[in-house]
């Protein structure tokens, strides 16, 4: 069982038919319930069909349902959605409340799900609104005429002041006092 | 039973190119060459055999039809539905079928009503179309439409509406052709039985809404971008210039130029390229968009307009050189 | 309270000139950064901001809090949420959540959230159902330890339809909740 599914077809997240930007559709088309009458493995499946199939049919009167009793075979759901895909679903000896869970879900989904895994949760055609940075984003027009290399704009000022530095500007300063000379930093 | 008693022999074979000697585990090694098999077989045959749908045990045409209309949300007149969905094609063959057996019960196909959705869905979408893109020239707009309404597009949207089982047609499964036909006819129906203002709702939640995610100007075929905005810049009477505003790698494989382009030292356009020629053809291409209302950031394309929208814009630029 | 950030007073200019011209209003206005106080520049940015919301002439992103993970969503856009989550098919709701929205040209910061109201992200569901089987398989040699389990996630796939911008920026909140 486990070896079925490692070797899943990959897939990513689509709609059929932009579905739910004009108006919205269930997807479930036709639903076949298949049973026999006899058999204690259909017995949640006889039960379902007593006490919810009509009121299933009422509320969801664009899925048409179909009955298909046979002798001495096991109950079978076979559900099949507009994008194509069918669903078979063995219901053997499930009881009336997983049956009408799982009906719930072959309705609810808008195909054959299990058959594919997702390999992203999210789709959208614009990935960008306010444009993909590239390295001209906010590079200075200047430097389009600039000869380079050029003090103005290949200077490093972003380092803090070396101790160094520090130390040479407080001697220029000291030696200021006694000769009046301007003043020359490295920058 | 048959097919395994076809089998066996094969089995035989297998079994003497690898002998099998007692397996630890119980290793199925004949479920590979059968499945092989098999399907070489079915190959000869000329691949499977699809029945069609309606020849189930569980189906009800009537049922069908009503569950497409609920499901859909639109009241059709039942006879108009059916007639919708019957294909020529089918009409002929039941003809020739009644010939034999000598009887006639006359049968109605689809064509007047494809005719009538064609013409409607076409006038629609151009409509709509010109409302919701008031700036895009024409030739732009129609190239939407033509793409809207062709076949494959509208073959796609009959598929998945669930016309494909349901449909009448001489062949199982239907082509193209015949899916695309019937959703016009469906529209012709609706048009029939519900009134303007609701078939056009459904032309507009169905076939319009699959330009969500196309990029409109992909229908505008424009071969030389900046002929044409300087074309259109000069009825304005002002001028355009390009600019180099940066590069990187010249000389190399990979080199990238971007131009701007100018109006009154003012950029209106920027665009990348390899070369400065694409560069500024480029940027001319993203310049013609923002002159269209068309850009990449444009506000999505309203789908919700309610009625036969009426397009009454002047402001859409004629192509005339080009 | 949003707080704003965009390209401060880059942005109070653009749009701002009126010369002749089919592209003239296209113009990205580059102008050198002038030097305003700090609360004329907000006052500016802001009515520049309310300006182009009145326009709403681009398309908007946002980013919203959902089921314990953040998105960032535009119209059209499908999500898969994973986990039990009662909306049904069909149903159109309303992503209060909005950490953040975006136009082409600014930004709306929440901090933490936008201030209700201010944003109106629409969507639908289009599909409840579960994912593939997923299997867990744990396995330690020579230690007679092994245990496989198979699961399946309930899976929600959601249709955004619209983002807006509902209201003006800097105006009194209304009281949506």
């Amino acid at each position: 069982m486990s070896a079925k599914h490692m070797f899943l077809k990959p897939g990513f997240v689509r709609a059929p038919l932009q579905n739910g930007i004009g108006r919205y559709v269930c997807q479930l088309q036709r639903i076949v319930l298949k049973f026999c009458k006899s058999n204690g493995a259909s017995r949640g499946m006889r039960d379902f069909i007593e006490q919810d199939l009509v009121d299933f049919a009422k509320v969801n009167p664009g899925v048409v349902v179909y009955l298909k009793p046979r002798r001495h075979r096991g109950p079978v759901v076979v559900a099949e959605y507009l994008n194509g895909d069918r669903v078979w679903m063995s219901v053997h000896n499930k009881t009336h409340a997983e049956i009408t869970k799982w009906i719930e879900v072959l309705r609810t989904q808008q195909g054959n799900n299990a058959s594919t895994r997702l390999r992203k949760y999210q789709y959208t055609d614009h990935p960008s609104i306010q444009g993909p940075w590239t390295p001209f984003t906010h590079k200075l027009p200047e430097l389009n005429t600039a000869e380079l290399p050029n003090p103005a704009f290949g200077a490093n000022n972003r380092l803090p002041m070396s101790a160094t530095e520090q130390l040479r500007l407080m001697f220029e300063a000291q030696k200021l006092g006694e000769k009046s000379d301007d003043l020359k930093t490295a920058e | 039973m048959a097919l395994i008693r076809r089998c066996v022999p094969l089995f035989a074979k297998v079994v003497r190119i690898h002998p099998v000697t007692t397996q630890a585990q119980k290793i199925h090694r004949w479920v590979a060459p059968t499945l092989m098999e098999l399907k070489r077989r079915e190959k000869k045959v000329g691949g499977k055999k699809i029945n069609p749908r309606n020849t189930f045990l569980e189906w009800n045409l009537e049922a069908e039809l009503y569950a497409f209309a609920q499901r859909l949300n639109e009241d059709f007149d039942s006879d108009l539905l059916l007639q919708a969905f019957t294909d020529r094609s089918y009409v002929i063959k039941e003809e020739m079928k009644q010939k034999e057996l000598e009887f006639d019960i006359k049968m109605k196909d689809n064509r007047e009503l494809v005719e009538i959705g064609d013409q409607f869905i076409n006038a629609y979408i151009q409509n709509y179309l010109e409302v919701v893109l008031p700036k895009f020239p024409m030739e732009g707009v129609k190239g939407v439409r033509k793409f809207l309404t062709s076949e494959a597009i509208l073959a796609n949207v009959s598929l998945h509406l669930g016309t494909k089982d349901i449909i009448l047609a001489a062949e199982y499964p239907v082509d193209n052709f015949i899916l695309a036909n019937t959703f016009k006819a469906i529209v012709g129906a609706l048009l029939d039985s519900s009134g303007e203002e609701r078939a056009a709702h459904f032309v507009r939640d169905f076939v319009i809404t699959q330009l969500q995610g196309q990029d409109v100007n992909e229908y505008l075929p424009i071969e030389d971008p900046w002929s044409m905005l300087t074309s259109i810049v000069k009825k304005d009477g002002t001028t355009i210039e390009p600019r180099l505003i940066g590069e990187t790698g010249r000389n190399t494989l990979l080199a990238c130029y971007r131009v701007g382009l100018y109006v009154d030292k003012k950029m209106v356009s920027s665009g990348f390229g390899e070369s400065v020629a694409i560069a500024k053809e480029m940027a001319a291409r993203e310049a013609l968009k923002k002159i269209f209302g068309t850009e990449d950031t444009m506000k999505p394309i309203n789908f919700k307009l309610d009625g036969i929208p009426k397009p009454t814009s002047q402001t859409r630029y004629q192509i005339t050189a080009s | 309270m949003a707080l704003i950030r965009a390209g401060l007073q880059r942005l109070a200019n653009v749009f701002s000139g009126a010369q002749a011209g089919v592209l003239s209003r296209f113009a990205t206005h580059l102008a050198p950064i002038e030097s305003k106080s700090v609360p004329q520049t907000t006052k500016d940015v802001i009515a520049e901001c309310n300006n182009l919301i009145e326009k709403n002439a681009s398309r908007n992103f946002a980013i919203v809090h959902l089921l314990g993970k953040q998105w960032r969503v535009t119209d059209g856009d499908l999500l898969v949420i994973e986990g039990f989550w009662p909306p049904t098919i069909g149903d159109k709701i309303k992503l209060d959540k909005v950490l953040l929205a975006g136009t082409k040209d600014f930004s709306l910061i929440g901090r933490p959230l936008v201030q209700p109201g201010l944003v109106e992200v629409i969507a639908t569901v289009i599909s409840k159902g579960l994912s593939h089987t997923r299997t867990h398989f744990k396995k330690k040699r020579r230690k007679q330890y092994m245990r496989i389990n198979f699961q399946r996630a309930p899976q929600t796939i959601l249709r955004i339809n619209s983002v807006e911008i509902a209201s003006k920026i800097n105006e009194a909140p209304k009281n949506v909740f």
